[in-house]
């Protein structure tokens, strides 16, 4: 299973640069989607309708998505404090 | 009624035979089984009923309508799926139990009355728990009690609630139950055992992970959608439901981001998966069955394929833990790319078989007058998109690289992975053959601009913080360790305080067991006395007192006898 890794050809993702390249058309396609809101506040292209209130305010949806996700990790990270234990914690059973 | 084979029989004759037959003939007879029991379910028309008289009781074998065949068609696609997926397993253990453990799903799907459901219910604990088993290392077997004793547990419970609720309706026909009918909450819980509610769940993630890289592919796709079906029968529109499904998609997915076995993982995301069935089920309404019931079908496929993804992992290089793993997709790309489906499905991207089931709940919530749930329930569909979307495969095939050069797994799991895959991809982009399926009236179209829009904004941008913290240290590392999970109450507390209250009770014992051994001693010291070494009727005699004594006795007796 395990063979030499140095005489493999590189990949495209091996690169790091690449990878930068990457992350950044990530970020400009979602600031792409985000500004889709305005096109549709204006009525432009689309017609946004909405069942709550909040939800019809441009970038609930982007906010939802990243502060949900940013307070998901922070939360799982300090529970880590709490329930952290070695792997062999039940091998006396 | 009708002269039909409850398609449950061909199952259970079929996982039997394969005890006796070898080689390619099993590999044939297993496939053969789900195909040749679909094709009797072609004919089937709601309505049709098989009853049989055992004991005195009239049990309803099969009873067909829109639910039981939509649970009775996804049982027979997740057995062939799974059956293909573990063709080249030579274990008659796992290969005889998985067939009986779908079967068992299938006649449960079918089961008319409680008493066939609870048998059927039982069925498939003890026929799955030889999956977790077949792994044979003793870490499994402990966990495979562990999985029995609750999954038993289970059903006593349902039992209880099956004969309170006999004895106060005077009937025992599977239909809607409701909380407040006789042993309504027993039956309940029982099926929110096997369902994962919240505290009752910890059997799925202690154990799916123990099981062999293919058993846990059986495992993820019946037991938990059995439940879903009994509850969306018999408790549609239980308000709990719409709060404990909410627990349901939230709690887990904190442990899913710090986890590292990643089964753990998607058994943790099935949990989550599963409580926005439940919460379906509890809004009640048609749109929300539907939901609901949609939901668990293109769960089977896509958690089905991400258990797939890994157990190809797991089998090709014997790790299944995220430190271990990474880089992998330079070798295995055809998996990796399979299991990035699978991952878009589960997270709903639209034109994925999730975005079109899940928006049911969703839009259910809002429809309803749930807005704390609905919010609720679109953080969880991010969280979702960070463990089980991004996680899974980011660690497995991507992530650092490992060193580990494994080829891509048999082509009978390439298969299995690739029907499912090219299933979630066209349920997700012509739903409208799965919704002609579904057994309530409601009308739904998930593609319209807004939604599709608002979700790519809320995934993206989930997706976002996930890379942003990734790329700046901040997201967790995969540490080579474990997580307390709610199994530690059973597995630690309960044996300390058993072992403490040993130590509590230990004065008195030793004080009790002095006074024994006071008697004792004192009883001893007194046969000592007269009957040890010393004791006066244990002296030895010269033999010559004797011989006095028996004169002086002769000499008593003779002067005795004259007078």
């Amino acid at each position: 299973m395990r063979k030499a890794v140095q005489t493999e050809k590189k990949r495209f993702l091996d690169d790091p640069a690449n990878v930068t390249r990457i992350w950044r058309g990530f970020v400009i396609a979602c600031v792409a989607v985000a500004a889709l809101d305005i096109l549709g506040l204006l009525g432009f292209i689309w017609h946004r309708h909405v069942n709550l209130f909040i939800e019809g305010l441009p970038g609930f949806y982007p906010l939802w998505g990243f502060l949900g996700i940013s307070m998901l990790i922070i939360v799982a990270k300090k529970l880590r404090t709490l329930v952290m234990r070695p792997e062999d914690y039940y091998d006396d059973e | 009624m009708t002269s039909s084979l409850p398609p449950f029989v061909i199952f259970l004759v079929a996982g039997l035979l394969a005890v006796v037959v070898r080689g390619r003939l099993r590999s044939a007879l297993l496939l053969a089984t789900p195909v040749v029991s679909a094709l009797t379910l072609i004919d089937l028309q709601p309505g049709t009923t098989v009853e049989v008289g055992i004991m005195g009781l009239e049990l309803t074998l099969m009873r067909v309508d829109e639910l039981s065949l939509l649970f009775g068609y996804l049982f027979h696609l997740a057995a062939f799926i799974g059956i293909l997926y573990s063709l080249h397993v030579k274990d008659t253990l796992q290969q005889s139990t998985s067939v009986l453990y779908a079967g068992s799903a299938v006649g449960a799907a079918f089961a008319g009355d409680l008493i066939t459901f609870f048998l059927f219910w039982e069925l498939l604990a003890i026929t799955s728990v030889f999956l977790i088993w077949a792994s044979r290392t003793p870490s499994a077997i402990r966990a495979g009690i562990r999985y029995l004793v609750l999954q038993v547990g289970s059903g006593v419970t349902l039992l209880a609630g099956i004969i309170f609720y006999a004895h106060g309706t005077g009937g025992i026909a599977f239909n809607e139950i409701g909380l407040d009918a006789p042993g309504g909450l027993l039956i309940f819980l029982g099926l929110g055992l096997k369902c994962g509610f919240p505290l009752l769940h910890m059997w799925l993630t202690d154990a799916y992970p123990e099981a062999t890289p293919t058993g846990s592919v059986f495992l993820c796709m019946f037991t938990t959608k059995v439940a879903v079906m009994a509850l969306a029968r018999g408790f549609p529109g239980a308000e709990p439901l719409i709060y404990i499904g909410a627990a349901m998609t939230f709690f887990p997915i904190f442990f899913a981001v710090i986890e590292n076995d990643l089964r753990r993982v998607l058994a943790f995301s099935m949990i989550n998966q599963l409580g926005f069935m439940v919460c379906g089920i509890g809004i009640g309404t048609a749109l929300a069955l539907n939901g609901a019931v949609s939901h668990a079908f293109n769960d089977v496929l896509f958690k089905g394929l991400l258990f797939m993804a890994v157990g190809a992992v797991i089998t090709m290089t014997g790790r299944s833990k995220a430190s271990d793993l990474g880089g992998l997709y330079k070798t295995m790309p055809i998996t990796a790319t399979l299991c990035i489906i699978g991952a878009a499905t589960i997270s709903a991207i639209p034109l994925f078989a999730g975005f079109v089931s899940k928006s049911m709940v969703m839009q259910a919530a809002l429809n309803e007058g749930h807005p704390v749930i609905w919010l609720f329930l679109l953080f969880a569909s991010v969280g979702v998109l960070e463990h089980a979307g991004i996680k899974i495969p980011f660690f497995a095939f991507f992530a650092h690289d490992s060193g580990l050069r494994p080829g891509e797994p048999p082509t009978n799991m390439l298969l299995a992975m690739g029907i499912s895959a090219v299933l979630c991809i066209a349920i997700g982009t012509w739903p409208a053959t799965l919704y002609s399926l579904l057994p309530y009236d409601a009308s739904y179209e998930p593609y319209d601009m807004t939604h599709v829009i608002v979700q790519l904004q809320l995934l993206m941008f989930g997706g976002l913080a996930v890379f942003w913290m990734m790329r700046t240290g901040r997201y967790p590392t995969e540490e080579r360790a474990i997580n307390l999970e709610f199994d530690w109450f059973y597995r630690r507390l309960l044996p300390s305080w058993i072992r403490a209250g040993g130590s509590a009770l230990a004065p008195i014992r030793a004080g009790y067991a002095r006074m024994v051994h006071a008697r004792g001693e004192d009883l001893l010291n007194f046969l000592t006395r007269h009957h040890g070494n010393t004791g006066t009727l244990a002296r030895t005699w010269p033999t010559g007192s004797m011989a006095l004594w028996v004169a002086i006795l002769l000499a008593l007796f003779v002067v005795a006898y004259y007078v």
